[in-house]
């Protein structure tokens, strides 16, 4: 479902070359919960923002979902974005001077659903990850937990069966990342494709399979990352 | 079409959200708007009553007047002009300016001597009573028929007929009340031309109202009252024929002038109306990099993202149109009250300045709207 074959990506910071991917190969199957684990200035949120279509690798091929990424123009882009990828980020991400409802509103709208349909789901959404009494509270009036919550069901709101996490438990409490963690295992049971992009070995081990990253490439094991 | 409405609604609410900068950025458009509207209607409305007044006596109407001093002529010549198969009336009168009393009551006012067909001549309406007649040239009477301001100035009322009052020593009777014109007639008293010559103590006529026999004629009619001065006078340095519709050619040409000026000069500040909005766009640009960032992640297209900043740059400077137009409504309406007339609001000027601002908001708004949109996902999630 998700094909990453030898990707490179270099970054020029002064006279430093940062090889934030070198040579990545990764397959993600359908409904696979993969963890992608390195510490920070691996290269991982590089890698996840090439998988969601964020940015674009110096070379190699990412093919998502039968498609040609490379070969997409910036609105197909934002058509694979809004259908395809839902994202959940470590900041969460929502905007402030919106409801929670109309945060998970918002992929809808430029889905182009009509009001009625988008309220709808967005209120399933809501609903499936415990806040439908909450829907119109601002980001402000939430806790981190409830807030990630609202971020992941803004994800699910838009049908897309891939959800990219990037440190999703990062802000937050014990408890409450305990609580996202176990949304997202759920998430995996139902059959979504989850890519969870961590530093967290205890996180990272809850996934199906963990990639490790070191400087850009890509490792089966912390055996095999650990000998760079 | 739901983008749009979706982004209209957006572009409200942060106007709302933020209403005090709003108000701010609007001030520019909303003074432009309230110049632009105010100055031309003034302008407009000034003009149409200065060219009512000229056109009430009529645009077959040409002004004879003798400049030379040493030149008297009387009666009988400038009813020679009159022989013209060109010139369907003549009206010679001459002005005496004096002040009028009744009891304690004084006004200053213009005593215009002129014969039994004057009033029709100069387009002047009864309001009651009657005018000044043949018998009262022929007695000299001291009868007058005066405008209604200086029946309020004078009597307070406009029950006239029959009171008297004395002008330049004698008592004179008024026959007679104009119609009110809103013009300077309403603060004229004419009285019979002889007495006129009476009070003057002399015969010379220095000024007549000469008619056409219609619109068309009036340049034949022209040249025959030039002709027949230059013969009565023997210089053609020493008179002045005047067309009443070449002076209201000229006035309209200035006026006309002036406002588009007035316009002119206002429009400016609508311009720099807009450059406030496209700063004030490009700090919203910039205070919403993550914002954009976010709507980009979950699928917001450029165009999406142009749109949203182009419609609050739109929505700024047409709601600031629009309270500009109701504030001049306001303005003129106070003006109107001051200035004691009716100014209309000039609607072609309110349309243009509104549409002038629909321009701007686009204008202005494209280029931070431009600059918003063509931000990377990444670049923008990045700014914090």
């Amino acid at each position: 479902m998700l094909i990453l074959e030898h990707l490179y990506k270099t970054y020029y910071v002064g006279d430093e070359t940062v090889h934030a991917l070198d040579d990545a190969s990764l397959h993600v199957k359908p409904a696979e919960f993969v963890a992608i684990c390195g510490p920070s200035g691996s290269g991982k949120t590089t890698l996840m923002n090439v998988m969601g279509c964020l940015d674009q690798p110096d070379s190699g091929r990412y093919i998502l979902d039968g498609v040609d990424v490379a070969e997409c123009s910036d609105n197909e882009l934002s058509m694979i974005r809004s259908e395809k990828i839902g994202f959940v980020f470590q900041q969460f991400n929502l905007l402030d001077s919106m409801s929670a409802l109309e945060n998970v509103e918002l992929p809808l709208i430029y889905q182009k659903l009509s009001q009625k349909e988008r309220i709808e789901r967005a209120k399933a959404a809501l609903d499936q990850v415990g806040l439908s009494n909450r829907m119109l509270h601002r980001p402000s009036q939430l806790s981190g937990g409830q807030q990630q919550r609202v971020a992941i069901a803004r994800a699910l709101a838009s049908n897309s069966r891939v959800i990219l996490a990037d440190e999703p438990t990062g802000n937050l409490d014990s408890k409450s990342g305990n609580d996202v963690m176990r949304m997202i295992q759920r998430l995996s049971s139902e059959g979504y494709t989850i890519v969870l992009i961590t530093h967290n070995e205890e996180i990272a081990r809850q996934a199906q399979r963990t990639v490790y990253v070191r400087d850009g490439r890509l490792f089966r094991s912390l055996e095999e990352a650990e000998q760079l | 079409m739901t983008m749009f409405f979706n982004s209209l609604r957006l572009a409200m609410r942060s106007t709302l959200a933020n209403k005090m900068r709003s108000f701010l950025t609007m001030l520019g458009i909303i003074i432009g708007v309230m110049s632009v509207i105010i100055l031309v209607s003034i302008a407009q409305s000034t003009t149409s009553s200065i060219t009512n007044a000229i056109s009430s006596m009529g645009s077959d109407l040409l002004t004879v007047s003798v400049t030379d001093e040493d030149i008297t002529l009387d009666l009988d010549d400038f009813m020679t002009l009159a022989d013209y198969d060109g010139i369907a009336g003549v009206a010679p009168y001459l002005t005496v300016s004096s002040t009028a009393r009744s009891g304690s009551t004084y006004t200053s006012v213009s005593a215009v001597g002129v014969t039994g067909d004057y009033m029709e001549i100069a387009g002047s309406d009864l309001e009651s009573g009657r005018g000044i007649v043949a018998s009262d040239l022929e007695w000299r009477t001291y009868t007058a028929v005066i405008g209604s301001g200086v029946a309020g100035d004078l009597f307070e009322s406009y029950d006239v007929i029959g009171k008297t009052f004395k002008m330049s020593g004698h008592t004179f009777t008024v026959v007679g009340l104009l119609s009110e014109s809103g013009s300077s007639n309403d603060s004229q008293i004419l009285i019979p031309l002889t007495t006129a010559q009476r009070i003057a103590d002399s015969t010379a006529i220095t000024s007549a109202y000469v008619q056409a026999t219609s619109t068309n004629t009036v340049d034949i009619a022209q040249a025959q009252a030039e002709y027949q001065m230059l013969l009565l006078t023997g210089d053609e340095d020493s008179y002045d024929v005047y067309n009443m519709s070449e002076l209201l050619d000229t006035l309209d040409d200035v006026m006309s002038t002036l406002s588009l000026m007035l316009g002119g000069i206002a429009a400016i500040s609508l311009l720099v109306g807009g450059i406030g909005i496209m700063n004030i766009m490009l700090v919203s640009v910039a205070e919403r990099t993550r914002e954009i960032g976010i709507r980009k992640a979950i699928g917001a297209r450029r165009s999406h993202i142009m749109m949203q900043f182009l419609i609050e740059a739109c929505v700024l400077s047409i709601l600031g149109g629009l309270i500009g137009l109701g504030l001049s409504a306001l303005g003129l309406q106070i003006f109107g009250m001051i200035a004691d007339m009716t100014i209309a609001i000039e609607w072609r000027a309110a349309i243009i300045a509104l549409l002038f601002c629909v321009v701007i908001g686009v204008a202005f708004g494209s280029y931070p709207a431009a600059k918003a949109s063509k931000m990377t996902p990444i670049e923008a999630l990045q700014r914090n």
